[in-house]
């Protein structure tokens, strides 16, 4: 089974994961479903209901018992199961604990994966995401800079310019760089999520969450909200712009009120 | 006293019986009405769903139904579906004649019922709760919530509080009746599997309800006090909105299980008799049960992954959760095995119960995939967590409906359409999957969204489609349920063969009684031991630990009507209407001027019922004074006449709910009600402790979890805020001074209180009448002594140092717990000056009831010492 | 007359307990604080045994009764260490 490897992304990760588990789901469902209507067809009983009743006559059946199992029998004290059963009980539980462990084993390491990267310093656009009903707004590198009137906030600048279907208050990212989300919200809880990029967190008010994302391609794409927020909640997205590095970092460094010291690191790298 | 029932036909026999049968029959046809209810809720989803962003229901009008179809299905249809089966089958399954508290089962009923008409009330108070059936905070608050939908919203909060008390009620009930009326020799492993799995669950219930109830006690304050609580409680800014995702969970994850276990119990008992054999693993499918039941307390974060809780909680709760996962694998091959080497009739029941099997292992399956927490992350508040829990939801529905046309000759005494039944079961099982399938495959449409993108269309239109088909089928069950009736296809006791259980051994419909004779299973089998009563009366000297109950029990014919529970239980509906619209100012006011009427209603009933003593002189001027010194502080602090005079009608609803309520509570508390305990019972592993003592000390554990949920969400808040810097914040945000010294006053006063009641049961154990009566009201004084000295803090804190309820985080959890403390120990004075009433008229003395009484009453009070014994250092010392 | 001395004996204790509660509060200096959270807690859980165990009679009621309230006490334990331990 694959293994997560830096430089991956949370849509890689997923990807990979879901598919193990989409495989491996399948053939269980279709092997125990299969095999349960199986059982239950074959065990049938061909005698049909006795006269004037609405089920088997269970002394006629009796007669032609072959199998050493415990039937119940009326006003019974339910010890004791006859032969059979058990052994297999137990061998199926064991495969299936054993299949369930070993995947949630193998998922546990790209969550640590996953979270150290999201956990991870520098070499990485810092987004402060703030949800409100019902929109969101962004605010780049807020925690690096000292004074506020440092910083730039998704109200300063229109990404329409960038792209032209895209709204004015857009979250703006560069094309293959690792984008960390600190996020939380102004008034209830939402749930900021940008699909295409299995990006997704809780926007709780008092509480910042993370997530992280690294989007491969150049676009235009979508931010959902995924709690109940209230009445515009079945309409809440946003736009995501991913633009190419040098883009990104003209665009950046032309707004005012940023520090190009905060994307150092692109140019170094790119 | 003992009055016959009315014959069914009669309307009075509905509202009277108190019977255990009759009670589950109302359950099953009131769920099945909520059933409707949620259903055509269900089918708005549906069409509004049918293209992206057709709109039908406005966006509040989505939420609405959103919300209240979760609501009811989760809570008014599912679970008292599968009550109403409980309460018809575990007394006969476990060979008892009736639960142990048959006016509390009719209660649980009765609130039930209007809990749910609260609920369809708040649907014409402008709008019921739009926020999702988890009411996630701080949406749940009236700050978010539009001010036309507040009323309905905050009606919707009753509805849930109404409804936790009638399962709490419920869960007390089941819990004693269990364990202490099992017939003689029928050992709790032995007891049928469809009864384990309502042990089970009410186990369960009895906590997890409570943690909700703490919740909702919470959040109804943030909704009376809207004004002056400011943000209030869950609108707090130091976690108030995390806070309450735990509590939910905590109960919401027990909650599935609580759904879903009657169901799997219906499961085994219909696999065992349509395959012919015993179930394989019995004590191991049962052992799993159980570990689910109690491993159930401790996933609930896997609910809130992607919330700020650190990553080894997570960790910790990922492990939890797929260890629970794994026991109903065990109980899943269980079911498989024991069709092997079966005789499998492929009745409509087993039909049910087959694809019950199906769907869940198909949801199991893709609740494995959410237990990843990868995966969970971009699952979360996506169709694949609609699809996955409604397949395991209405697995458990359709496992139950199998029980319904397994049991519906037995209740009926007449057999159903086969040919109808397999037909419903078809179309059911294709719409469902017709339903849920598509909303596996379109995953990614945001929940509670009606716009997803356009390529999704076709998928969520054959869901359209297949809960059309799945609703219709539910038609030809109505049908063939009341057509079947009146058909000629009558059956004896047992229309199935390989039934194993009691209940297939006597009559269908079994007699008023349940059982020819005493039932026994000392012998290995089911016997009915002859003797004209079935209760008591038995002159075998082979009892284990039975119970002395009073010596002319044995003559005594135990009762099955009384009109007190409906009654008692519409002057609940009343008041809680009223509360729903109730101005913050006028809050108290009505529950004060019940106290009044509380008293003189003693004296009043007292008088007539034991003969006029000088304490209900005593009571009579004691409430008119009482009366008028209220009226003179609603004077101040409104002006009489302007006070009542602006006053809205929900104020006047209130307080005529709550004095008609008083009056019930008081007319049922001097009823003579008789039911009687089993004489020959197995009662492991409560032998020798009677059924109201165990039903007392259920009640207390549950009371337990509710005042530890409040204490555990301070501990939580002040955490969050910085254990030590606590008393700091609070001294910044006014608290000019925090005392110690009445907070051990006041634990001084109440371990004095304890220490009267329990000198008060050991007089009355000797028969000493007055210095019984005497320590009783020493007693009553602590209580009072106890309120003057919290009364006088509060005033201190609130209106001279002005903190107020809104100062932070320290006084709203501090003004919540000590007052619902307060109101504990209010309740207990209450109780008091009844039993002094009656206890002073010598009510219990010739029955030598009195020290049971007095008992009884101190484990209450000890219960509310204790608490304090924690209150005081938590929120005056440290 | 034995309960009702034994039940006297109880409340002085009691009394007693709550005093030194009391008294450890104001006497110990600020860095003994969590010594001082942890005794006085352990001091009220003793109180609390000594009026379950003798007030509410639970040492002569079946073992039983005290796992019924031990069930809610470990309902309220996991709630609240759960919930802590996840912001802290
Ligand atoms: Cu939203
Ligand atoms: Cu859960």
């Amino acid at each position: 089974m694959p293994v997560a490897q830096a430089g991956q992304s949370q849509a890689d990760v997923f990807g990979q994961l879901y598919l193990v588990f989409l495989v491996l789901g399948t053939i269980v469902g279709t092997v125990v479903i299969s095999y349960t209507v199986y059982n239950a067809y074959k065990y049938r009983t061909t005698v049909g209901d006795a006269d004037g009743r609405y089920d088997v006559d269970e002394e006629e059946l009796a007669e032609t018992d072959d199998y050493d199992v415990a039937r119940p029998r009326q006003g019974e004290i339910p010890t004791g199961q006859g032969k059979g059963g058990g052994k297999k009980l137990f061998m199926s539980f064991g495969i299936s604990a054993f299949l369930v462990l070993g995947l949630i084993i193998y998922s546990y390491t790209m969550l640590l994966y996953v979270e150290d990267t999201g956990q991870g310093q520098g070499n990485a656009i810092e987004v402060d995401v703030e949800g409100y009903q019902f929109g969101w707004d962004y605010t780049y590198f807020e925690d690096e800079v000292s004074n506020d009137s440092q910083v730039l906030a998704s109200s300063d600048y229109n990404a329409t310019k960038l792209h032209p279907e895209a709204d004015s208050d857009a979250l703006v990212v560069p094309k293959g760089t690792t984008v960390r989300l600190d996020v939380t919200s102004r008034d209830v809880w939402h749930n900021y999520g940008i699909p295409e990029f299995r990006a997704k967190t809780d926007a709780i008010p008092g509480e910042t969450t993370h997530t992280w994302f690294k989007a491969e391609k150049t676009g235009l794409y979508q931010a959902n909200c995924y709690e109940l927020c209230g009445q515009g909640h079945s309409n809440m997205n946003g736009d995501v712009l991913v633009v190419e590095k040098q883009r990104f970092i003209d665009w950046y460094t032309s707004q005012e009120n940023t520090d190009a010291s905060q994307i150092e690191f692109m140019e170094v790298s790119s | 006293m003992s009055e016959h029932l009315p014959p069914k036909s009669s309307v009075k026999r509905w509202l009277v019986t108190t019977n255990h049968k009759d009670i589950g029959i109302l359950y099953i046809i009131t769920s099945l009405f909520f059933l409707i209810f949620g259903g055509i809720l269900a089918f708005m989803i549906r069409v509004q769903m049918w293209n992206s962003g057709t709109v039908i229901l406005s966006e509040l009008g989505y939420n609405q139904v959103v919300t209240a179809h979760g609501l009811l299905m989760v809570f008014w249809f599912l679970s008292p579906f599968a009550f109403g089966l409980a309460n018809y089958l575990v007394p006969l399954q476990i060979g008892a004649d009736d639960l142990a508290f048959p006016r509390i089962n009719a209660m649980s009923y009765w609130l039930y019922l209007f809990s749910g008409v609260i609920l369809g009330i708040s649907f014409f108070q402008g709008s019921t709760l739009p926020t999702g059936w988890t009411l996630y905070a701080p949406l749940n608050l009236p700050a978010f919530i539009p001010s036309v939908a507040e009323l309905g919203a905050f009606s919707g909060i009753l509805a849930l509080a109404v409804f936790v008390a009638s399962v709490t009620l419920g869960s007390v009930n089941f819990l004693t009746t269990m364990y202490r009326m099992r017939a003689d020799g029928l050992r709790m492993r032995d007891v049928p599997l469809f009864s384990i799995s309502i042990l089970l669950t009410v186990w369960m219930m009895l906590f997890a309800f409570t943690a909700l109830l703490a919740a909702i006690l919470l959040l109804s304050f943030d909704h009376i006090f809207a004004g002056s609580a400011g943000s209030g409680f869950f609108g707090s800014s130091e976690g108030g909105s995390l806070l309450w995702t735990h509590l939910f969970w905590f109960f919401g994850h027990p909650e599935v299980y609580i759904v879903f276990f009657p169901a799997l119990g219906a499961m085994a008992e219909i696999v065992q008799t349509f395959s012919g054999r015993r179930l394989v693993g019995r004590k191991w499918f049962i052992i799993a049960m159980a570990l689910v039941a109690i491993q159930s307390f401790i996933v609930w974060m896997h609910h809130m992954f992607l919330t700020s809780i650190n990553l080894p909680i997570k960790t910790v709760m990922m492990v939890t959760t797929i260890g629970i996962s794994l026991p109903f694998d065990l109980m899943i091959f269980a079911l498989i095995y024991t069709m092997i080497k079966g005789r499998v009739r492929w009745k409509t029941p087993f039909l049910f119960v087959l694809g019950a099997i199906l769907l869940f292992i198909l949801g199991g399956i893709t609740g494995v995939f959410l237990g990843a927490i990868v995966l969970d992350y971009s699952f979360r508040g996506t169709y694949w967590v609609v699809a996955h829990f409604h397949y395991v939801m209405a697995s458990g529905a359709v496992a139950l409906i199998g029980g319904i046309y397994y049991w519906y000759p037995k209740i009926t005494g007449k057999m159903y359409n086969e040919f109808l039944g397999k037909v419903h079961f078809a179309a059911a099982f294709v719409g469902f999957n017709l339903l849920y399938f598509p909303m596996f495959v379109v995953w990614e449409t945001p929940r509670r969204w009606f716009h997803y993108e356009a390529g999704f269309t076709i998928w969520h239109q054959a869901a359209s489609v297949g809960a059309f088909v799945f609703g219709a089928s539910f038609l030809i069950m109505f049908y063939n349920l009341v057509a079947s009736l009146y058909s000629d296809r009558v059956v004896d006791e047992s229309p199935w063969a390989y039934t194993g259980s009691a209940e297939w051994s006597v009559s269908s419909p079994p007699p008023e009684g349940n059982f020819p004779g005493k039932p026994s299973f000392a012998t290995g089998k089911l016997n009915f031991l002859d003797g004209a009563a079935t209760d008591g009366g038995e002159a075998d000297a082979k009892t284990d630990g039975g119970v002395a109950t009073a010596a002319d029990a044995i003559e005594q014919e135990a009762d099955h009507t009384s009109w007190w529970p409906v009654i008692l239980c519409t002057t609940g509906l009343i008041t809680a209407v009223g509360i729903s619209g109730l101005e913050e100012s006028y809050f108290i006011w009505p529950f004060v001027f019940a106290i009044p009427f509380y008293i003189a209603f003693v004296g009043l009933r007292g008088a007539s019922k034991d003969g006029f003593g000088v304490v209900h002189g005593l009571y009579l001027l004691l409430a008119g004074p009482l009366l008028a010194a209220f009226l003179l502080l609603f004077n101040l602090h409104h002006g009489i006449e302007a006070g009542f005079g602006q006053a809205n009608t929900y104020f006047w609803v209130t307080l005529v709910g709550i004095i008609s309520g008083v009056g019930a509570l008081v007319g049922m508390g001097f009823e003579s009600f008789f039911a009687p305990e089993p004489e020959l019972a197995e009662q492991w592993p409560f032998e020798g402790v009677d059924n109201t003592k165990l039903g007392m000390w259920v009640f207390l554990s549950s009371d337990i979890v509710l005042f530890g949920a409040f204490i555990g969400s301070y501990i939580f808040m002040r955490l969050r805020a910085g254990w030590q810097d606590w008393w700091h914040i609070a001294h910044e945000n006014g608290l000019a001074e925090h005392a110690v010294l009445p907070g051990l006053i006041n634990t001084y006063i109440l371990l004095a209180s304890s220490f009267t009641v329990v000198l008060a049961l050991a007089y009355a154990k000797r028969g000493d009448k007055l210095k019984t009566l005497a320590f009783l009201s020493a007693t009553f004084v602590g209580g009072c002594l106890f309120l003057v000295n919290k009364g006088i803090e509060w005033v201190e804190y609130y209106f001279h140092f002005g903190w107020v309820f809104d100062s932070g985080p320290a006084s709203v959890t501090y003004y919540l717990t000590t007052g619902l403390h307060a109101v504990h120990v209010v309740i207990g004075m209450l109780i008091l000056l009844f039993l002094i009433a009656r206890a002073s008229r010598g009510a219990y003395w010739s029955e030598g009831e009195t020290a049971h009484t007095v008992e009884y009453f101190g484990l209450y009070w000890h219960f509310v010492d204790i608490v304090w014994l924690f209150l005081f250092p938590l929120f005056y010392i440290l | 007359m034995a309960n009702i001395k034994l039940y006297t004996i109880i409340f002085v204790a009691l009394g007693a307990i709550s005093t030194t509660q009391f008294v450890v509060e104001s006497v110990l200096p600020e860095g003994l604080y969590w010594f001082g959270l942890v005794a006085i807690l352990a001091l009220s859980t003793m109180k609390a045994f000594a009026v379950a165990g003798w007030y509410m009679h639970l040492r002569e009621e079946p073992r039983s009764i005290t796992y019924l309230a031990m069930a809610g006490v470990f309902c309220v334990l996991a709630l609240t260490a759960g919930a802590g331990y996840s912001v802290v």
